[in-house]
């Protein structure tokens, strides 16, 4: 049995780390060579830090409103509204950290609620999309013939679709009255979820059944063959191990698009149903009055722009991290 | 109807009984809602009686507008924004003067005459009052019947004809393809038309200032009304102060009308001034179109190369720095728009059927802060009944003005109290709602939205948890909240305008058992009252104006007091007039423009 290598490309990374380390030769696993060249990557540390934070923020979210740093994310005060109907901006007393939206809702709360949302979407997604996606792709690249067309051709029809109004037209059929197929589709966040897992499986099921193609002629699957395995144990103990790198960047990297599109359909109206708070409908409603209450469009855009922008600085660490190609 | 500010949408002949809010009216109103910031230094000025007096002949008056009009035929325009086009060019039977809601007669000579048993309307028409060119003949009483046959054509399809005149003698059960004779219209002599009803109508009066009865020449227009669509809108030929600048063949389309761009008004060579009780100051009107950035549209009003917002008002920042300032605050009006919005609760499914959980909900809404969603008291005074303010002396009073609240609460805050005793009455331990999720079908965008979401907040209060869901503006109409089968518990967003100022027009089409129809419907909280269908059928055929009135007030306390809609704002909408003009207003026509009286100081 061999062991799990990095794309296929065992050989070269070990000629390389003993030409750099050519005094003490220590064995080093990948995940070890990943590591030290993760931790070089500043960037990329601080934007896991980043992202550690939102996460551990969205988490304690309820916590804020314990100690009274934010309000309940649904409470409306009228009094954060002026006789024109114009919300107040941010103040410490009383404690307005991000100001006030149009109906009096604490700005701050709803940003941290939302960042629940959008993380909470996005992760649910991501991570069905993946499965799908991994799925569908080592099947279609181990069985070839029938099978791989089927799963390859239905990928295409899927990626013709222009992916936002496919999302579009998917979220707006489930977000009015029960849901769809039956009420199993509800609408809000589930329905988020469902459209960017149907959207996103297709690219992932791509790159996968590439790498299985030329997985499935190593020696390595030959001798597991040889050895009397079976398909399934061949894919998933042989074939598997080895697909870890790229559905680790993949993953990292469609974190932020699929944040990103939640907040798009969300802006459109026909993603997260009121009064749940999300990034999106925040800046929905904040742009008709951007020009007399910025801080309701800046804090949540801040808040989906670094979100965002950390996921995607992350993904390229990794990315770089685990390709041997890149040379320090 | 109308429209408030800005399009409208039409829904096909069917939807003829339906007065909608519209979605961009909303968004006009969302914009205002977001308005100033500050409090106003100046006191708002009313619109009421802006009557444009001491003007002097002559000069250009521009009007600005987003969008255009809905129908350039005036046998088809049912928008406030058309009306501002088509009063000063057509002549209905009666009209409006400037700042009044008082019907005054146009084309007609003097008030109509009706018989004992208010089946039979007579009425005599001016002398001397010619068809701009390529007509040029006197108007007669035949160019009146054939107006309002021709609405009720296929050809021409009217959104109103079949519910105000619908009651005529001989009106076909089918629209016929084309124009056909109607025998209860009856033209005796040249200068004399006669309307004959199966059944008595207080309202058919003030129908007769609707632009369907305004002249249109049978043996010009016919060649345009007998096609599919009747093109006539294009050709059309006018009977007032101006006309629609055409070619000699009488073509407007390209000449004097781009659609979408600009609709040109010249003096009508035919027009005596004598016949007619407009002033006509201006030589030219031009109404320019496409101007869909408001801000735009302000910033050119103030420094004079605009004269009015046609079919708009000014955005957030705009309303904020005008009010605030006293020299600019001159230069703007608050008018009363003739109707209001409410939010109707669904009276034939639970929780809603039970006349104390209404009466709750009546109780705990904030209207206040739902005012506020739309932009404060800028938008317009809360709302405490269905006659609003615009029918001053026509059942406003009679209704109980602005001091009948029979839920009344500190501040239009809601009274949490008062709320849980009456959940009490309905059976609800503590006071607290305990049945299934209320749903509530709002519209995506602010200000509805908004106000979905502080109604949400305002019934948790009683421990009424809801489930919004969002669509847009027309959808929450055609969709939800027009379907009996499929409305929600509550439609937060709907409102309605009258078409003219007739108290039945705000409340048959809206709460008689009888209007509820299966699509299209309009009477949103299904309410099906005996005892109110029944004063509905008494007041309708009352000819004394004042009993009327009185019967219709009595009637809007009896549908108030049901809790069947809770209404929470009677708007206002604001015209700003340049400071080169003399302003007029449409009082009657929610605050929009009036051409025929403005001038150019």
């Amino acid at each position: 049995m061999s062991t799990p290598d990095l794309i296929g490309r065992g050989d070269d990374l070990v000629e390389e780390i003993s030409a750099l380390d050519a005094e003490e030769i220590v064995g080093r696993g990948p995940w070890q060579l990943f590591w030290v060249r993760f931790r070089e990557d500043k960037v990329a540390l601080v934007s896991a830090g980043f992202i550690v934070f939102i996460v551990l923020t969205a988490i304690c979210a309820p916590l804020f409103v314990k100690i009274g740093l934010a309000h309940p994310p649904n409470a409306q005060y009228t009094y954060e509204t002026d006789s024109f109907g114009i919300p107040k901006g941010p103040s410490l007393h009383p404690l307005f950290l991000f100001g006030a939206d149009s109906v009096g809702e604490d700005v701050f709360s709803r940003v941290v609620y939302g960042a629940r949302v959008s993380l909470e979407v996005a992760l649910i997604a991501t991570t069905i999309a993946v499965l799908v996606g991994v799925v569908a792709g080592m099947i279609a690249g181990f069985y070839r013939g029938v099978v791989d067309t089927l799963i390859s051709r239905f990928i295409d029809v899927m990626l013709a679709f222009p992916v936002l109004l496919l999302a579009l037209g998917i979220a707006s059929a489930c977000s009015i009255g029960n849901g769809c197929l039956g009420g199993l589709i509800k609408p809000g966040a589930p329905t988020v979820i469902a459209v960017i897992a149907i959207i996103n499986w297709t690219y992932i099921g791509r790159i996968i059944r590439g790498q299985v193609l030329s997985l499935r002629e190593k020696e390595f699957v030959e001798a597991a063959r040889a050895s009397g395995a079976g398909d399934m144990a061949i894919l998933f103990r042989e074939i598997l191990p080895n697909l870890v790198a790229p559905i680790i960047v993949y993953t990292t990297l469609v974190i932020p698009t699929n944040i990103l599109l939640e907040a798009a359909l969300s802006y459109l109206g026909v993603g997260i149903t009121p009064p749940q708070a999300s990034w999106g409908q925040m800046i929905a409603d904040a742009t008709n009055i951007f020009d007399t209450a910025w801080w309701y469009f800046a804090f949540p855009g801040a808040a989906l722009l670094l979100t965002v922008l950390a996921f995607n600085l992350l993904g390229d660490g990794i990315r770089d991290a685990l390709d041997p190609r890149v040379v320090d | 109807m109308k429209g408030l500010t800005s399009q409208r949408r039409r829904l096909g002949a069917g939807s003829s009984r339906v007065v909608w809010l519209l979605l961009l009216a909303a968004l006009a109103f969302a914009i205002v809602g977001c308005g100033g910031g500050s409090k106003s230094s100046g006191k708002l000025q009313s619109g009421m009686g802006v009557d444009g007096a001491g003007g002097k002949k002559g000069g250009t008056i521009t009007v600005l507008s987003q969008a255009d009009v809905d129908y350039i035929d005036p046998g088809l325009a049912y928008y406030s924004f058309s009306y501002e086009v088509v009063y000063p060019v057509d002549r209905p039977l009666y009209s409006y003067k400037a700042g009044s809601t008082e019907v005054v007669p146009d084309m007609a000579e003097s008030a109509p005459e009706v018989s004992a048993d208010g089946k039979t309307f007579t009425v005599h028409m001016r002398k001397g009052v010619r068809f701009a060119p390529p007509v040029n003949r006197e108007v007669t009483s035949a160019d009146v019947k054939y107006a309002i046959e021709r609405g009720f054509s296929a050809s021409v399809p009217s959104s109103y004809a079949g519910v105000y005149f619908g009651g005529l003698e001989g009106v076909p059960s089918k629209s016929p393809a084309t124009p056909q004779p109607i025998s209860g219209i009856q033209t005796p002599d040249k200068y004399t038309i006669v309307f004959k009803l199966t059944a008595p109508s207080g309202v058919f009066q003030g129908a007769l200032a609707l632009p369907l009865t305004a002249p249109v020449p049978e043996e010009y227009a016919r060649k345009f009304d007998n096609k599919k669509l009747s093109d006539y809108g294009f050709y059309q030929v006018a009977s007032g102060p101006y006309m629609i600048r055409n070619d000699k063949a009488g073509k407007i389309n390209g000449v004097g009308y781009t659609p979408g761009r600009k609709i040109e008004l010249i003096r009508n060579p035919n027009w005596v001034a004598k016949t007619d009780y407009r002033p006509a100051y201006a030589d030219k009107i031009v109404f320019a179109e496409g101007f869909t950035d408001v801000s735009v549209m302000t910033k050119k009003i103030l420094a004079g190369t605009g004269d009015v917002n046609g079919d708009s008002p000014p955005p957030p920042t705009e309303l904020k720095r005008i009010t605030s300032d006293k020299k600019l605050n001159k230069l703007l009006f608050f008018t009363p728009t003739s109707g209001g919005r409410y939010i109707p609760l669904n009276t034939q499914k639970p929780p809603f059927d039970n006349l104390h959980v209404r009466k709750a909900v009546a109780y705990v809404l904030d209207r206040e802060a739902m005012r506020k969603t739309r932009g404060g008291p800028i938008d317009g005074d809360i709302a405490t009944h269905f006659i609003d303010p615009s029918f001053t002396k026509k059942g406003f009073e009679d209704a109980g003005g602005f001091s009948y609240d029979p839920f009344p609460s500190t501040n239009h805050a809601g009274d949490v109290a008062k709320a849980k005793a009456e959940m009490k009455l309905a059976g609800y331990k503590d006071g607290m709602y305990s049945g299934p999720k209320v749903t509530m079908v709002a519209d995506n965008t602010p200000p509805g939205s908004n106000t979905a979401k502080v109604i949400a907040n305002n019934l948790a209060k009683i421990g009424m948890s809801t489930s919004i869901v969002s669509v847009t503006h027309p959808t929450m109409y055609t969709v939800y909240c027009n379907v009996p089968k499929k409305e929600p518990a509550i439609c937060p967003n709907v409102g309605w305008l009258a078409d003219f100022q007739e108290p039945q027009t705000l409340l048959d089409a809206t709460f008689n058992g009888k209007s509820i129809a299966t699509v299209n419907n309009s009477n949103w909280p299904l309410l099906n009252d005996p005892k109110i269908n029944k004063a509905m059928a008494d007041a309708a055929p009352i000819l004394d104006a004042k009993k009327r009135y009185a019967a219709w007030g009595n009637i809007d306390k009896m549908i108030t007091e049901t809790a069947a809609a809770v209404p929470w704002i009677w708007e206002k909408f604001p015209g700003l007039f340049s400071p080169r003009v003399i302003p007029a207003i449409q009082t009657w026509n929610s605050g929009s423009p009036d051409v025929a009286f403005m001038s150019v100081k």
